[in-house]
């Protein structure tokens, strides 16, 4: 029985940019949040100028990579370099409980939607704020883009082969990590302010949240002063080997594997046929295999390499080994597994065009994640001024004629 | 300790390694009553190290410690009888589930979500696994590394082309599926009222990332047109300069992107002529040129250090950063001044630096104030506190194995 969603009687103002913004939006949208992103077509925002486009039509709309990560915001469009779309936006405020932003520290105040001010609009509201580094500190104005955010972090430090240099993550894992922990970091505000009716101002720094994962080495770093190097696709405590992606047959296809315990490897020797070496006593234990990494994944490869990814992985699961084929993204869409978990849903645009955007990426069992396409810029206009606002229907048109609903 | 956001709420951790663990450690940061329950021999974090001096000791392991850190520890054998009830009788009136077993083993426990949900229709039950409840692959055997992998990032965003896709260096998919399994957990324990109870939660890290990072930018575009792009080992591939370059002493991520962020890396450059080329004045037609320019920045960064370059790009207006190995980043004043890093006194590893939360919250900080549990540290204060067993019971089931 389809049950409500849990934050259906939450309001929010996204004035998040880019992606990791948008994202947290999103995640309270699918969790039944009101959420609506204030954007304009006098600063458009950058990703909606990003190709490919619904069925090739040029427009800030229609932007593939943009809706998937924007889907469950709603849009309202107001252009905030005009005074009247600033004193509507602070009327907007006192109708929501949060407020989103990932603007660089400062910006809100110098718009007069900072802290202080919005709480005397609402007394209880909740801002929150996510700049690469947080609100104060020697480091709050550092530029990053969203894909380079985690080279202060560590994280990059640890990424390439092993033994070679950094090589780059070619897109902002970053973004949407944080656009996730950030709607964790809403709630949990949200829980203390209906515990106590006390809102406030988060200060959430990109970069302490990404370095949360770097804490296996900077464990390392601690205890032992040592400092990691790229790893590649090594256990990051050496306690699991084989441990790695190993090549199969056809153009770029690879499998990986994850020997953590000593039945594991014997499903492993098991499936190859239990060839003399893999049998051999220094390869017995965990302590072994790992002493022996090199030489291990050598020929482990050599083996592979005569099997189709997905045929081996079902054997090697059937011989209780821990391997899965390695995805490509046209991967992802045919795969049964996520097509019977509906991970990507195709869906009819406001504009009336097709497009495959992912779905709830999370099943609860209450009820389903709500997950609509879009926004078209401005595209809940006349419902959230209108009818949330009560703004008449002349001023409506005059602030549309004027561009400051625009 | 200062008031947390999450005071009253009561959580059972019942997982191992890193992905449910991390999960109620955001919980427990923030304030939440966090009870961890451990098999007999313990949590096998606490064998992965790293230890101090590499000398292996179960309650020495720094990823352990980093990552229960203001939990209370229990032990308990699940796959007994007497362990399962003891179990149940700790849900009874929690309001979190946070676990990481492969779904087929809590099922053989009787202790799926139906069961779960009929004792306690309140519990929010959080399930992180790498593939998920349902599904073909939901029965296979899986770690963090196969996960990330069936996410298709290495092979769309990480490494060199024809060479194999690569991981993050660290537990990518756990950190990336525990921290989305807290934001919908929290969720539904923050709406239970509207939704009439608790429920289950599923989260499969690596549909979490397939769908929110790779699935976002790419599935639209192939779904309509078929065409889909791989790694390259360059940071950006349709603009440059965008990737990681050696320095003098490491290595820099070199970004010039925007007209005025080019002009201020020339500016740093002392504005040599080929950066006035007409040629090299849009970040498009540089990226189609990368073989010349590239070498050419390299010679000039070769000549400098990463923290040098970083400061005098920034103050130019250009976004570039050093790439921070793990102390730099540990160690850079900027940390030092917003109090991220804590110290935790811990009966066998003394004084230890850890890392804080991952956000402030001003009216409510919460943040670490007790080290990882000992093995069984709390069994007779939770057994025989909360759960009112006496004495005796809590010997039986001590000297029976089950705790």
């Amino acid at each position: 029985m389809a049950r409500a969603l849990p934050l259906k009687n939450i309001r929010v103002a996204n004035f998040g940019w880019v992606w990791a913004g948008p994202v947290t939006g999103q995640t309270l949208g699918f969790l039944g949040a009101e959420v609506y992103k204030i954007e304009s077509q006098a600063r458009i925002d950058l990703t909606r100028t990003l190709p490919p486009f619904g069925e090739g039509v040029r427009d800030p709309n229609r932007s593939l990579s943009n809706h998937a990560c924007w889907a469950g915001n709603g849009s309202i469009s107001l252009n905030l370099k005009k005074p009247e779309a600033l004193e509507i936006a602070r009327q907007f405020i006192g109708e929501c409980d949060v407020v989103i932003e990932n603007f660089g520290p400062g910006v809100m105040t110098k718009l007069g939607l900072g802290y202080d001010n919005l709480r005397k609009i609402k007394s209880d509201i909740i801002l929150f704020s996510m700049p690469a580094a947080g609100l104060y500190g020697p480091l709050k104005n550092v530029r990053t883009y969203g894909l380079s955010l985690t080279s202060i972090t560590g994280l990059d430090s640890l990424v390439g082969y092993h033994g070679g240099p950094p090589i780059p993550v070619e897109n902002a894992y970053s973004d949407p990590y944080n656009g996730i922990m950030g709607a964790f970091a809403v709630l949990t505000a949200l829980s203390y302010r209906n515990r106590t009716g006390k809102g406030q101002h988060i200060d959430y720094s990109q970069a302490e949240a990404v370095m949360q994962m770097v804490g296996p080495a900077f464990m390392d770093y601690e205890l032992n002063g040592r400092v990691a190097g790229p790893l590649g696709n090594r256990h990051p405590l050496a306690v699991a080997a084989p441990h790695g992606v190993f090549p199969c047959t056809g153009d770029d296809r690879w499998i990986s594997i994850a020997v953590h315990t000593d039945e594991e490897w014997a499903g492993l020797v098991e499936a190859m046929g239990k060839p003399d070496w893999a049998t051999a006593d220094a390869l017995a234990t965990t302590a072994g295999r790992v002493s022996s990494l090199d030489d291990l994944h050598e020929k482990v490869a050599a083996w592979t390499a005569g099997f189709d990814d997905r045929e081996l992985a079902e054997t090697l699961q059937k011989h209780g080994v821990a391997a899965a084929p390695v995805f490509n993204v046209a991967d992802l869409l045919s795969d049964p597994h996520y097509r019977a978990r509906k991970t990507f849903v195709e869906v009819t645009h406001p504009l009336g065009f097709k497009e495959t955007i992912y779905g709830a990426y999370v099943k609860t069992s209450a009820a389903e994640a709500a997950v609509r396409p879009g926004p078209v810029i401005g595209q809940d206009n006349e419902h959230v001024f209108k009818t949330l606002l009560g703004i008449a229907d002349d001023r409506y048109q005059q602030l549309v004629n004027d561009e400051v609903i625009y | 300790m200062a008031a947390g956001a999450l005071d009253g709420t009561k959580v059972v951790e019942l997982g191992q390694m890193v992905s449910a663990p991390f999960c109620a450690k955001l919980f427990a940061d923030y304030g939440a009553d966090v009870i961890k329950v451990e098999p007999p021999g313990g949590d096998v974090v606490r064998g992965w190290g790293p230890f101090p001096g590499d000398t292996p000791h179960p309650e020495k392991s720094g990823l352990f410690f980093y990552l229960n850190t203001n939990k209370r520890g229990v032990t308990l054998d699940a796959g007994t009888d007497r362990g399962r009830e003891l179990l149940l009788k700790l849900l009874a009136d929690a309001d979190v589930l946070i676990e990481n077993h492969l779904p087929p083993v809590l099922r053989e426990r009787r202790l799926d979500y139906d069961t779960l949900a009929a004792a306690n229709p309140n519990l929010v039950v959080i399930s992180i696994t790498p593939f998920g409840q349902s599904g073909p692959y939901s029965e296979w055997n899986g770690y963090d590394l196969n996960a990330f992998h069936l996410s298709a990032t290495g092979s769309r965003y990480c490494g060199k082309p024809g060479e194999a896709p690569l991981e993050h260096g660290t537990f990518s998919a756990d950190f990336y599926g525990g921290m989305t399994g807290a934001a919908w957990g929290l969720a539904a324990v923050y709406g239970r009222e509207v939704c009439g109870g608790g429920q289950h939660i599923d989260v499969s890290t690596a549909e979490a990332i397939a769908a929110t990072f790779v699935g976002g930018q790419n599935i639209g575009g192939y779904a309509q047109d078929g065409k889909f792009e791989k790694r390259t080992s360059v940071g950006m591939p349709l603009g440059a300069p965008a990737t990681i370059m050696p320095c003098k002493d490491g290595h820099v991520w070199m970004l010039a992107l925007e007209p005025g962020q080019w002009n201020g890396l020339a500016q740093v450059m002392g504005n040599p002529d080929w950066m006035q080329l007409e040629m090299f004045q849009d970040m498009f037609t540089r990226a189609q040129n990368s073989d010349a320019i590239y070498p050419l920045i390299e010679e000039w960064t070769m000549q400098h250090g990463k923290m040098e370059i970083m400061e005098k790009c920034q103050a130019a207006g250009c976004p570039v950063t050093a790439v921070f190995t793990v102390a730099e980043a540990a160690e850079h004043p900027h940390l030092a001044a917003r109090e991220f890093l804590i110290d935790l006194e811990h009966a066998e590893l003394g004084k230890v630096r850890s890392l804080g939360p991952p956000f402030k919250l001003p009216e409510c900080p919460g943040g670490a104030s007790r080290p990882a549990p000992l093995l069984g540290e709390h069994n007779d204060e939770i057994y025989g506190g909360a759960l009112g067993l006496d004495a005796a019971a809590v010997a039986a089931l001590r000297e029976d194995g089950i705790i």
